[in-house]
């Protein structure tokens, strides 16, 4: 059972109950000065945060030799990945969670709303058609076109590069659309985090993976408490997994 | 514990602060006023950060992450009474270095004696999500006035309760602390912890 869980139902020590809030309340403060600070030193002294900052490229030089070695090292060192991969780590994610993954991939029942209406343009409609059809890389490539994704986009988008097993992509997608929860058309914020906890197993980003479903699971009104416990006991109960 | 700086009491090395002027807004900070944080440090924000890039080699962002996350630990050691007025530019500079060649090297887990939690989950995954700082915020407000402020003062700012006691009551003599730390006390562990995890948890 983890920490949280507990937390939550109240089977720690006073001591250890104080050591979580007192995280839980740094976490939350932190961000907050953080916001504020950052908001008067943009405004007053014209010092901008790092994601507003376009910072100039170092300039360096390389003799030929140099790059050369470079290059090489590069190649040999991916080539080294690769072999270590294939050949010494064990296939992971582990068959019993991979398994489950795929069967809950496989109840596909996210659907985007196929009927035009006044804020549907004419490439949505063809990308949600696209994807309701299964035809994932046309969905993807009408996706491309609309300038201006909404919610409803990147989730149905990153989808579609989920069911395509490319979940690397598929999830910097899903994070996009669970930082703009609440938004219409999607039926729960949870199914999102749902989605996206099992974009991280497929691509073995199995810690991140807890995080999320352990925010599922700890939710009693979640429809999808119990899949979130049971994927959360087979992480858990995987060598290759458990932490 | 005082943390003891080098010993300087030149307003120049101290952001042009006397030492009467300084401890006057500490005292302000003490008593929930941010003027040292958000007109003085900010001010010499700055000035750290191009320390950081020029000497450092920092790039600007680990340079103002850094410099940020040291005025944190700078505001609570002030909060808690453990600064004192002395070279405090160059204190400043100090803790934002330190917090730079945290960044550029992460300290092993043995190295940090808090953060250690005996458990499969990493809860600093779940904390780095700012939407769970966000939920944690929403919960305060929904508990309410003196609650949120108790659990704050005792949580993030860390004070003791009789310090909570006279921060809360400054009015109140010295003999009635102890009733009035009694009953806060008592407050934060029988209604306003289970009432914060109670909207937490549905919030979540």
């Amino acid at each position: 059972m983890q920490q949280l869980f507990k937390y939550f139902k109240n089977k720690l020590s006073d001591q250890e109950d104080e050591e979580i809030t007192r995280k839980l309340i740094e976490a939350h403060q932190d961000h907050e000065y953080k916001k504020k600070w950052g908001k008067i030193l943009e405004e007053k002294f014209d010092i901008l945060p790092p994601n507003k900052k376009q910072e100039k490229p170092k300039k360096f030089f390389l003799s030929k030799r140099t790059a050369l070695t470079a290059a090489a090292a590069i190649v040999l060192s991916f080539a080294g990945i690769t072999w270590y991969n294939k050949i010494l780590t064990p296939s992971i994610p582990p068959l019993q969670t991979e398994a489950l993954v795929r069967s809950y991939l496989a109840e596909k029942y996210h659907y985007p709303n196929l009927k035009k209406g006044p804020r549907e343009e004419g490439i949505r409609v063809k990308a949600n058609h696209a994807y309701a059809k299964s035809n994932y890389k046309e969905a993807i490539q009408y996706y491309n076109q609309i300038p201006q994704l909404e919610g409803e986009d990147f989730v149905f988008k990153g989808l579609s590069y989920l069911y395509q097993n490319q979940s690397e992509k598929a999830i910097p997608l899903l994070q996009e659309a669970t930082a703009l929860i609440p938004f219409k058309g999607f039926r729960s914020d949870e199914e999102i985090r749902w989605l996206l906890c099992l974009a991280y197993i497929k691509s073995r980003e199995f810690e991140k993976a807890k995080a999320e479903l352990f925010l599922l699971a700890s939710n009693n009104q979640s429809k999808r408490q119990k899949d979130a416990e049971i994927l959360i006991e087979s992480l858990l109960n995987n060598k290759d997994t458990k932490k | 514990m005082i943390i003891t700086l080098a010993p300087s009491d030149n307003p120049e090395k101290n952001f042009g602060l006397t030492r009467n002027e300084f401890e006057i807004l500490l005292k302000a900070l003490q008593e929930g006023d941010e003027e040292l944080i958000e007109v003085i440090y900010l001010k010499h924000f700055g000035k750290c950060l191009q320390y950081l890039i020029k000497y450092c080699n920092a790039d600007y962002e680990s340079a103002y992450s850094a410099t940020m996350n040291a005025l944190l630990e700078i505001r609570k050691d002030l909060v808690r009474g453990k600064i004192e007025y002395n070279n405090l530019e160059n204190y400043f500079t100090r803790r934002a270095k330190m917090k730079l060649s945290k960044i550029k090297k992460p300290p092993r887990i043995a190295e940090e004696p808090n953060v250690d939690i005996p458990d499969h989950l990493d809860i600093s995954l779940v904390l780095d999500r700012k939407d769970i700082a966000d939920k944690i915020g929403q919960a305060l407000s929904q508990l309410g006035g003196k609650c949120a402020t108790l659990i704050k003062l005792r949580f993030y700012d860390e004070l003791t309760w009789p310090k909570i006691a006279k921060r809360l009551h400054p009015d109140v003599p010295e003999n009635e602390i102890e009733r009035i730390r009694n009953t806060l006390s008592n407050k934060n562990k029988k209604q306003c912890l289970p009432a914060f995890k109670r909207i937490l948890k549905t919030l979540l």
